[in-house]
């Protein structure tokens, strides 16, 4: 499988658990299993990796997508502020898609996530 | 260490450093750095170790600001870019000017949504001027072609002097704590009221440090033919104060266009300053012949300064801070073209030559004698 970032599912992918705050691989973060909000993926570009310790992958979790970026506000204030701008609108130019659909088909920030649900921020297609 | 000449050039696909010995007969160039996003601003730092700064508008990713501490060799991003309070509603466009604070690691920096921020730990943190970011004006400011920015800041003392396009010139005398509007004679072209106290398309904006007092602007020109509400506005586009910017009068008679976008000051006679007219339809230079005109007399009379540039058929913007001069006893000029050449006019301009002919556009060109 390819990503949309052009990484493969074969190559390692360091993944961070936000809710401990420190790298824990998902599998093994029992607090998931407690959690009422679903754990779910998001998936990091790779020109964003560096504002989160190399992380291709964050598992959080989170009911909506809203939830999900307020999340990251908290926890990895460096990326979020490449994310979405200082109102907390998601910046013009980026997409964001929930498994394979685009938010803004869905219910925009407000989409619901369930368990496993994989979040990706896509730079947009731009260009000329 | 001999004398150097470093180049900051910023473009739309990154910044680049050119530097070259003191007889500049020929400049290096490295870049571009950044992630290939256009720069808008650049700083050649001169206080203690020399620092270059860049913006950089990343239109996916947000603004960042950049910093080399190896003369350009290398460029990271600081801690943090300037950010609006969340709870401010603006957001953060771009970075259009950064500029030298006091002490050694204060930096100003003026963004669009036309904005002031101040650091004083060399660009890793950044506070937002109340004074004029929240001033009863500016949400009443209104974008101009470029956008809504702040592109000028001058300190002189306590006096601190603004460039916003479009917003006019704003004057603080107590450091940046309270701004005024400070418009009188400058004309606006876009409104029936011809002279209005605040919201004129102010372009660029010189000072000299012997000429106390004495200010120099390009405003947005090219309103002579007029013939709407408020009637002709001729000569509006570059204007001289005397008093520290509260007036200001035309000194653009003798000038083949009054529009155009820089203008800069020779570094060791206040009497001499430097526009380049542009057509305001095109922002090319009139008949398609580039040329700067130099004042040697407070913009009492002109001339044009050609040798060695394009005679016909050349159509480029050179943009607001695409100019600059170095301090050197005969100083050199530079500029930058949208088209992506850039110029160095030896002998005060008497002589230009392109020194890189196919670089990106670009938006930003600064010099220091490091």
């Amino acid at each position: 499988m390819i990503h949309f970032d052009g990484t493969t599912a074969a190559e390692p992918e360091p993944t961070v658990c936000n809710r401990v705050g420190c790298i824990v691989p998902t599998a093994s973060d029992k607090f998931h299993t407690m959690a009422l909000a679903p754990t779910i993926t998001i998936h990091v570009p790779g020109p964003l990796r560096t504002y989160c310790a190399g992380a291709a992958r964050l598992s959080i979790s989170a009911d909506t997508v809203r939830a999900a970026l307020e999340d990251l506000e908290r926890s990895q204030a460096a990326l979020y502020r490449n994310v979405c701008d200082e109102t907390g609108r998601v910046r013009r130019h980026l997409n964001v898609f929930v498994n394979s659909d685009n938010v803004r088909d869905l219910n925009g920030v407000d989409t619901t996530l369930a368990p496993g649900d994989v979040v990706t921020i896509l730079p947009a297609v731009s260009g000329g | 260490m001999a004398d150097r000449i470093i180049l900051t050039i910023g473009t739309k696909k990154g910044v680049f450093v050119a530097d070259a010995a003191k007889p500049r007969r020929s400049f290096a160039l490295r870049g571009p750095f950044g992630p290939g996003v256009p720069v808008y601003s650049t700083l050649i730092d001169t206080r203690g170790t020399p620092r270059l700064y860049a913006s950089s508008c990343n239109p996916f990713f947000g603004m960042k600001v950049l910093r080399s501490t190896d003369m350009g060799k290398s460029f990271k991003e600081t801690k943090s870019a300037p950010a609006f309070p969340k709870d401010d509603g603006r957001a953060l466009i771009n970075i259009w000017a950064l500029e030298a604070g006091g002490g050694k690691k204060e930096l100003w920096c003026g963004v669009e949504p036309a904005s002031l921020f101040r650091s004083h730990d060399g660009g890793d943190s950044w506070d937002m001027v109340q004074g004029i970011s929240n001033h009863d004006h500016a949400r009443k400011w209104q974008p101009g072609n470029g956008g809504l920015c702040m592109h000028t800041i001058i300190r002189d003392g306590n006096r601190v002097h603004l460039g916003i396009s479009t917003g006019g010139h704003y004057l603080s005398e107590d450091g940046g704590e309270t701004f005024r509007a400070s418009n009188q004679g400058v004309g606006a072209g876009f409104a029936p009221d011809p002279y209005p106290e605040f919201g004129q398309c102010v372009h660029k904006i010189a000072r000299h440090d012997d000429a106390p007092g004495r200010l120099y602007m390009q405003n947005h020109g090219g309103w002579a033919d007029w013939t709407g509400p408020g009637g002709p506005r001729p000569d509006i586009g570059v204007l001289r104060s005397d008093d520290y910017g509260r007036s200001w009068r035309s000194i653009a008679k003798g000038l083949p266009s009054d529009f155009g976008f820089p203008i800069v000051v020779h570094p060791h006679d206040a009497d001499t300053v430097y526009v380049m007219p542009l057509e305001g339809a095109t922002r090319s230079c009139p008949g398609g012949a580039p040329a700067v005109w130099r004042s040697e007399n407070g913009g009492e009379s002109w001339s044009r300064l050609a040798r060695g540039l394009p005679r016909k058929q050349s159509y480029f913007t050179v943009l607001r801070d695409a100019v600059d001069i170095d301090r050197l006893k005969a100083p050199a000029l530079y500029f930058g073209t949208t088209t992506g050449q850039l110029w160095i006019g030896r002998e005060g301009g008497e002589q230009w030559d392109c020194l890189f002919d196919s670089l990106p556009p670009i938006y930003n060109v600064k010099v220091a004698v490091v």
